[in-house]
């Protein structure tokens, strides 16, 4: 078998689309993480993730032959992978409000933290993660997008098919809108 | 209100994008402006929220599952070319090998026998000066070779045989044109209809 590590995206896409089917093992390799995590943040149920996430994969590789190499591989399978999850929830009206995914406790920082700085911090990361869910969709995908996998305002543009100052505002707004959350949060755990 | 200018700085500063001298304004601001300095803490919270956000791994068995399903939709196997392909491809070659027999056929009869003559200016082939001369004789062997494979095989006029040889290269011609450009084009085509279905 040959070795496609050292493969481009594009490389390993022409090598799928001319018959080798196991170099898609590769492109899986490299995005299954991402996918995971960016339809996880949509649909915030480990199992409901997981059957999303390999019907993304298979939509990829029934689409493979229409990539193209002026967007980046990564921008394309974002895209279909945020096309599909807003088709999904749409279909199923399946608006989850509550986080519980944040079960994270198997995966441990480098450094050792004193038990109460862990348990702040982890609370604010379960505490982000229940106003994202929180947040309208249109808001959503780009914030996520863009803080969370590092996108820029140009990709986003691209993924969500809407002009660069519209992702910019609405991915502003979105911090504002998690802004007031938070105070809101804040004040009424302090009974102020 | 004043307090707007600092929002939009607190947003450049989340993307990354505030100078030195801006961050030292925004400082200055929010020791004055608690409402500032609040929504820049909450800010801040929010940034780190999602610096702890970290990417979810998929389950172990993911990637083994999508390729399962894969390989059982096998959608880019190695296509059989169809009855019609394989139909032109032959055309194509009895063609190739039906003119490479008169061509070499012919040079060969050329060399062992009445075309003797037409070969053995070739000789000097190899100076560069005798380039073009040797371009034209060769055409000329050759028009001479199939001249005299016809004539080997008939009683040709002059004339006819010319007109058969110019026949024989045009068929030549054709062959290369449709080998090299027409097919490989319509093959594209059709495989462009293929991917936009």
């Amino acid at each position: 078998m040959i070795a496609f590590t050292d493969k481009s995206d594009y490389e390993l896409v022409m090598a799928v689309v001319d018959g080798q089917q196991h170099a898609f093992d590769e492109l899986l390799q490299r995005y299954k993480n991402l996918v995971y995590s960016v339809v996880l943040r949509m649909v915030n149920d480990r199992e409901d993730a997981n059957d999303q996430a390999q019907e993304i994969f298979i939509k990829l590789y029934k689409n493979l032959e229409k990539y193209r190499p002026d967007y980046k591989f990564s921008t394309w399978v974002i895209k279909i992978a945020t096309n599909h999850v807003i088709d999904f929830r749409r279909r199923t009206k399946n608006e989850v409000l509550v986080s519980h995914l944040e079960d994270t406790d198997h995966e441990q920082s480098e450094f050792a933290p004193s038990p109460e700085e862990a348990y702040i911090a982890k609370e604010q990361t379960r505490q982000l993660a229940e106003m994202l869910q929180e947040l309208p969709e249109m808001y959503r995908i780009p914030i996520v997008l863009y803080h969370q996998q590092g996108l820029s305002y140009q990709e986003i543009s691209e993924i969500v098919n809407e002009p660069m100052s519209k992702v910019k505002n609405r991915i502003f707004r979105a911090r504002k809108l998690l802004k007031e959350n938070l105070t809101m949060k804040g004040e009424a755990s302090y009974g102020v | 209100m004043a307090c707007e200018k600092y929002t939009d700085m607190m947003m450049d500063y989340m993307d990354g994008n505030l100078s030195d001298v801006e961050q030292n304004e925004l400082k200055q601001h929010m020791e004055e402006c608690n409402a500032c300095n609040e929504d820049f803490a909450a800010y801040s919270e929010i940034l780190q929220g999602f610096n702890e956000l970290e990417i979810i791994e998929a389950p172990e068995d993911f990637a083994a599952s999508v390729m399962a399903k894969i390989y059982e939709l096998n959608l880019y196997a190695p296509k059989k070319a169809s009855v019609k392909e394989r139909l032109v491809d032959g055309a194509i070659f009895a063609a190739w090998v039906s003119v490479a027999t008169v061509l070499f056929g012919g040079i060969g009869f050329a060399i062992f026998g009445n075309g003797a003559v037409h070969f053995a200016q070739i000789q000097g082939f190899y100076t560069l000066s005798n380039i073009f001369e040797a371009i034209t004789v060769a055409s000329q062997s050759i028009i001479a070779a199939i001249g005299s494979f016809l004539a080997s095989i008939g009683n040709w006029s002059e004339s006819s045989m010319v007109v058969y040889s110019i026949a024989f290269f045009a068929l030549f011609a054709a062959l290369l044109l449709l080998q090299v450009y027409i097919i490989p084009r319509q093959k594209a085509a059709v495989e462009r209809n293929r991917v936009s279905e």
